[in-house]
């Protein structure tokens, strides 16, 4: 989860800790090698699935055990009828569960749970959808849910061969993740994803009332929030991406001035912020390369004061400003 | 003791009380019942009793059998140790008396107070039950807006201007600190908030209407800015601690329902209790205090009362009303409560402002389909009355508005946002509009209406006296400043606060309170979810499977 603190245990707090670890890790690798001379037998008994489950459940970042598994699995089911499989697969997916409510973001678990659905003889993603809304209840940011989300709402679409079927649910519900907390670069990413689909399949939808729409809501995120980075991004995506319109150069210009005003404004309110001044200086850099002429000087002065209240970062506009300067030469 | 509650209680002793204890605490309100349980633990021998049957002192919530016994008596000529006097009740007929638990001095309290902090280190918070309460109201041009109290508040509002959003946040980060950061805000000291907002972060009028009175909870925009600054802070704070809420109250009652939580905890540590016991009079100087049966109880160390006449600066005025409908309109997603504020100015000429508590079935309070409202204002006499009744008429209005089902509105799309279960809802101004030109047919059925004054009590100094005077309850809304005084008498007691509750509760598992923390509800609960609660989702069944056929 986000912005939780670690807590700093005393040293002999750790070292008490380490003592009863100690025979925790003699099991443990006492397990694994048990496990790998399975492996390395060809084991692919129901005993070595068991195996693998109790190494999971200790530690499911253990690839290559997951790929066993899977070894396992596939070499079961050539002797099982398809009922068989489809309860193993139940009892899998059950299992999935368990680990993803302990490791919501652990890689692998997630990628398992992907094979188990399209191995299915017969996959329930209605169900998923309603799993992955639930993850993405207990922590809205994990990533590992939205992309998850995103196959699950492709194959319900394309079971009922409908593509576009669930864009406005899921519009809708990547709206509310975002209303709720709008600090959340995987809802913002997935906006991204989604619209340009939207346009595909539904060819009545009017991009640029779409695109302006857009830019509405992202504003009243970078007034509200001018230091989340995130609104930014998404930002300048609308700002300078063709994914939702193809804009003329003569529009684009027209946008990008627009949008230049309205960081402007909220400069003279918060002269300090580091995102009004990055994204200016992006802009009008931008502005120039697409116009084919000089960059506006104040985006050396734009450059100057960043390197100023960030000064981690300060080579980066150096060099930046050197860039500029040279092309101007 | 209300008879809705389902809290256990230790019965009163039906044992002669002890010819003598250390410390005789007179009266089960909330101060009272903190010192009581803290010196009982202590190792003090505590004699507790109350005049009432009930618990709960000046804090108590009663039935209605018992909340007619109590106008009864506080409009005595008679009696003359209660800060309240000059009630008018009207109690509607065929009401099941037992289904009701009326506060006569209702409490919330923010996820931040120390009350909550001692409630948890006291463990007395098992014996309760809390809700949450989320929804704060701000009565503003004829309807209530909903107070944005949340950077997700500012971002989806569609009333407030893009500089008015960035104002309000600056605000809002900076007051979280604003005790860390006195260069901005010190020149301001002893000045009215009003000022400091306006000329410092250039908000406008109705934002500093709702940081001042529904946010901070203040009666006047002339409230000193520092009391402000922290006021403000105690609800931002309070917010995300257990949920999307800043507030809680007890289920059943509230001061008088964690009054009675202390009173078991003190007699699980050894206090002695008995209820419907006078005092009949107390000797400073030897220390006998006579009962009115004529029992005789020395008492070594000290007297501690909420009972007796005490000096009063001022009268506050409250109001209490059960109304048929259950006001749902008002609350929060999953919610039964919600504070409705009316600023200074907006009720012909009101000079402090109305607060409202309004608490729905699920509060415990009061039987299904009804809501019960507490108003209370720091005016006094016949216009303090007047501000009530307008308030009440005002809210009359707006539930019966909001309420109705035949009535319609227009609204395009851009007015409907998003909740996070995609629930659509309606932009409040939007719907405010159209809701100002509509006359309900229906009218409001009152169950139940009182209203009373209460003196603002304060306790004499009493220097080398063995009797220590607990003041009664204030017009604040917030539990704010009763562990303060609780501890104060501790230490006038004891002589030390050091101690104050510092138990080592045997047998008891730490885990819980090791870190310090109270358990995160919120997570806990998501953790527990389970294949049936998925089949539940709306998200999936209201929205996806009507268009799905697989």
């Amino acid at each position: 989860m986000h912005s939780v603190k670690r807590v700093r245990t005393s040293a002999e707090a750790q070292a008490a800790k380490k003592r009863k670890e100690a025979g925790k890790i003699v099991e443990y690798k006492a397990l694994v090698d048990k496990v790998f001379t399975g492996r390395d037998a060809g084991d692919l008994s129901l005993n070595a699935l068991h195996l693998t489950t109790t190494l999971l459940k200790q530690n499911p970042e253990y690839y290559t055990v997951w790929n066993y598994r899977r070894e396992i699995l596939v070499s079961l089911f050539k002797s099982l009828s398809t009922e068989e499989i489809i309860s193993t697969i139940e009892s899998e997916l059950e299992f999935l569960f368990s680990r993803l409510r302990e490791f919501p973001k652990c890689y692998w678990i997630w990628n398992h749970r992907k094979w188990c659905l399209t191995t299915s003889p017969k996959p329930n993603y209605k169900y998923e959808l309603k799993l992955v809304t639930l993850m993405l209840e207990r922590d809205a940011r994990n990533f590992h849910g939205w992309q998850y989300r995103r196959a699950v709402v492709a194959s319900i679409e394309k079971m009922m061969k409908h593509p576009g079927a669930l864009d406005k649910s899921e519009f809708a519900y990547t709206t509310a993740k975002i209303n709720n907390n709008f600090s959340n670069f995987s809802a913002w990413h997935n906006r991204t994803k989604l619209i340009p689909r939207m346009l595909i399949d539904d060819p009545d939808l009017d991009g640029r009332e779409l695109l302006k729409k857009e830019i509405h809501l992202i504003t009243q995120a970078i007034y509200t929030d001018p230091d989340d980075q995130s609104v930014w991004l998404y930002h300048r995506w609308l700002v300078t991406s063709n994914d939702i319109v193809k804009l003329s150069t003569d529009e684009r210009v027209e946008l990008l001035h627009q949008e230049i005003k309205s960081i402007d404004e909220l400069l003279v309110v918060e002269p300090d912020s580091k995102w009004c001044l990055h994204s200016l200086a992006f802009y009008k850099n931008f502005l120039a390369t697409i116009t084919n002429s000089p960059v506006d000087p104040s985006v050396l002065e734009y450059l100057d004061r960043l390197a100023e209240i960030d000064p981690m970062r300060r080579k980066r506009y150096q060099d930046w400003k050197a860039q500029i300067t040279n092309t101007a030469d | 003791m209300a008879s809705a509650s389902s809290s256990k209680v230790p019965a009163a002793s039906p044992n002669t009380p002890p010819d003598s204890c250390d410390v005789l605490v007179y009266g089960t309100g909330l101060v009272e019942s903190i010192v009581a349980a803290a010196l009982a633990w202590q190792g003090t021998n505590v004699l507790h009793l109350d005049p009432n049957p009930f618990y709960g002192g000046l804090w108590a919530s009663l039935n209605l059998e018992e909340l007619k016994a109590w106008t009864d008596k506080i409009n005595s000529p008679a009696t003359n140790d209660t800060p309240f006097s000059n009630a008018y009740l009207y109690i509607s007929r065929n009401l099941d008396p037992r289904k009701y638990a009326i506060d006569i001095s209702p409490h919330v309290l923010f996820t931040r107070a120390d009350l909550l902090n001692l409630l948890i280190q006291s463990r007395v918070s098992r014996y309760l039950e809390f809700k949450p309460l989320g929804s704060f109201h701000t009565f503003e041009q004829d309807s209530f807006e909903k107070v944005p109290g949340t950077k997700e508040d500012i971002f989806t509002s569609q009333n407030l201007t893009l500089l008015t959003k960035r104002s309000l946040m600056r605000f809002m980060k900076f007051v979280v600190i604003w005790d860390e950061t006195p260069d901005v805000w010190l020149e301001y000291k002893g000045k009215p908030i009003s000022l400091f907002l306006k000329e410092k972060f250039n908000l406008d009028e109705p934002q500093i209407v709702e940081l001042v009175h529904s946010i901070a909870l203040l009666s006047s925009p002339s409230s000193p800015t520092e009391l402000a600054l922290d006021r403000i802070k105690r609800y931002l704070s309070s917010m995300q601690v257990y949920g999307n809420f800043p507030a809680m109250y007890s289920m059943y009652g509230s001061g008088g329902e964690i009054a009675q939580g202390f009173c078991r905890s003190a007699a699980v540590a050894g206090a002695v209790y008995r209820l419907g016991t006078k005092l009949s009079s107390f000797d400073d100087e030897s220390g006998v205090a006579v009962l009115d049966n004529g029992e005789k109880i020395k008492v070594t160390e000290k007297l501690i009362t909420s009972y007796g006449l005490l000096p009063s600066s001022r009268e506050i005025t409250r109001m209490v009303a059960v109304v048929e409908k259950d006001c749902k309109e008002w609350f929060a997603e999953g919610e039964s409560a919600a504070i409705v504020v009316f600023p200074p100015e907006t009720l012909d000429g009101n000079k402090y402002a109305v607060q409202a508590l309004v608490l729905g079935s699920g509060s415990g309070q009061v039987p299904l389909g009804q809501a019960v409202w507490y108003l209370s204002t720091q005016e006094s006499g016949e216009q303090g009355r007047k501000d009530l009744f307008l308030a009440l008429e005002k809210m009359e209005e707006s539930i019966l508005r909001e309420s109705t089902e035949d009535f319609e509105f227009d609204v395009s799309e851009e007015d409907i946002a998003y909740l996070p279960n995609g629930m659509p809802v309606v932009s409040s101004v939007r719907l405010g509009e159209s809701l100002r030109n509509f006359t309900p047919k229906e009218s409001l059925k009152y169950l139940l209406k009182l209203t009373y004054t209460q003196k603002v009590t304060v306790p004499p100094p009493q220097p080398g006296s063995k009797t220590i005077y607990v003041p009664a309850p204030s017009i604040d809304i917030v539990y704010d400043g009763v562990v303060t005084r609780a501890q104060a008498i501790y230490e006038g007691v004891t002589g030390t606060t050091e101690d104050f509750f510092e138990v080592d509760f045997e047998d008891e598992d730490d885990d819980a309170t090791a870190t310090g923390n109270p358990p995160d509800t919120s997570i806990g609960d998501v953790a527990d979810i389970d294949d049936e609660e998925l089949g539940d989702h709306p998200d999936f069944d209201e929205e996806v499977a009507g268009e799905m056929t697989i």
